[in-house]
């Protein structure tokens, strides 16, 4: 008997897998992210130097372009799970089941909403 | 009809004889109406007899011709040659599983978990014959008609990258399985396999990859089912810790 091997680069072979492992790397980066959120706070509650000191630091060219791929791997990994959300359907509000485009095209639009909202607030009617 | 030839890239395994797996080439002419199984039936015919796979209704019912087609597993009995892209057909055993010959694999792993999950109706106390047949409304046949549509395939074991890594994962057509006979209002074994599943060798690896879904020929939709299940799974757990006296155990 020939026992089951799995092929490196598995994941390359099918654009399903690829796009699923970047959704789980993207958990990873979206992680990364919130440790980079919570120095930040750190930073801030440390007093006006220290937060300017980081706020210098993080428009470092090279912190720009961490933060465009953190930014972007995280918008992967909200996008592929907004994609599934309609897929499964544990808990049935309507009586048939939701189609899954209108499930992503709901979850999209509320979450381009809610992020209109926040920029607002934190921007002042820009 | 007009026919062409098209060249079979088929994986080969002698376990008698080979250390290790081969692929064979083999020209078969192909008309619009060929199916993969059809040329492979072809090949065993008029050109190898020693080529070695599984089949047996050729209409998609019986779940046996499941093989791995230019990398995606598909029912070999519903693929048209001709709809197939590039120039060499490649077939595989399904993946996921060791292979015993050829294109035959083994498959003892997904049969224990297939039983596992107790895939027949649960009764806690059988009614007389005399009662007659248990009735079921249109809506209650609904609540689980998709699963039942399960052939046993196992194509969703060979598509998932979870079962691949981690074998004790129950695995999609298991879960889809377990689904349907928990949905069945004529079933009382609900917490039973409910219990089954949420161990550690139950359904809490799957990551929702969703491929399961992709290629059933069925149309089960085996993540949607193992998604809801989790929702069960958890509701059955939170009940047993708030109201532990209520909860059947």
């Amino acid at each position: 008997m020939l026992p089951w091997k799995r092929p490196a680069g598995w994941w390359l072979r099918n654009p399903r897998y690829f796009l699923f492992q970047m959704r789980e790397v993207g958990g990873v980066f979206a992680a990364l992210y919130a440790l980079v959120l919570l120095w930040q706070l750190r930073e801030f509650s440390q007093g006006e130097l220290a937060y300017a000191t980081f706020l210098a630091f993080m428009g470092t060219p090279g912190m720009f372009v961490v933060n465009a791929v953190m930014f972007a791997f995280v918008l992967v990994h909200a996008i592929t799970w907004f994609a599934l959300i309609g897929k499964a359907q544990p808990v049935q509000l309507t009586k048939e089941p939701i189609p899954w485009q209108k499930a992503f095209a709901g979850n999209l639009v509320a979450w381009v909403g809610i992020s209109v909202v926040v920029l607002y607030l934190i921007f002042g009617g820009l | 009809m007009a026919e062409r030839e098209v060249v079979f890239r088929v994986h080969r395994y002698r376990p008698e004889s080979d250390r290790g797996p081969t692929y064979q080439d083999y020209r078969v002419p192909i008309r619009d109406d060929t199916v993969v199984l059809d040329a492979l039936n072809h090949i065993k015919d008029t050109l190898d007899p020693t080529l070695t796979f599984r089949w047996s209704c050729r209409m998609g019912i019986c779940g046996s011709c499941g093989m791995n087609v230019n990398g995606t597993p598909v029912l070999t009995c519903g693929v048209f040659v001709k709809d197939l892209r590039g120039g060499v057909v490649t077939v595989d055993p399904m993946a996921n599983f060791p292979v015993l010959k050829d294109l035959v694999v083994e498959f003892d792993d997904f049969m224990r978990k297939l039983q596992g999950v107790k895939p027949f109706l649960i009764r806690k106390e059988d009614a007389p014959l005399s009662a007659g047949e248990y009735r079921q409304t249109p809506e209650q046949v609904e609540a689980y008609r998709q699963q039942s549509m399960c052939i046993n395939c196992m194509l969703c074991y060979s598509a998932c990258p979870v079962y691949s890594r981690t074998d004790h994962f129950l695995g999609p057509a298991a879960s889809a399985i377990a689904y349907r006979y928990i949905k069945d209002s004529r079933d009382e074994g609900a917490d039973e396999r409910l219990g089954r599943i949420s161990t550690k060798t139950g359904i809490w690896e799957c990551t929702f990859v969703g491929e399961c879904s992709v290629v059933c020929p069925k149309d089960v939709d085996p993540a949607a089912a193992i998604q809801s299940l989790k929702v069960l799974a958890s509701m059955r757990h939170m009940r047993r810790i708030l109201m532990p006296k209520s909860a059947s155990r």
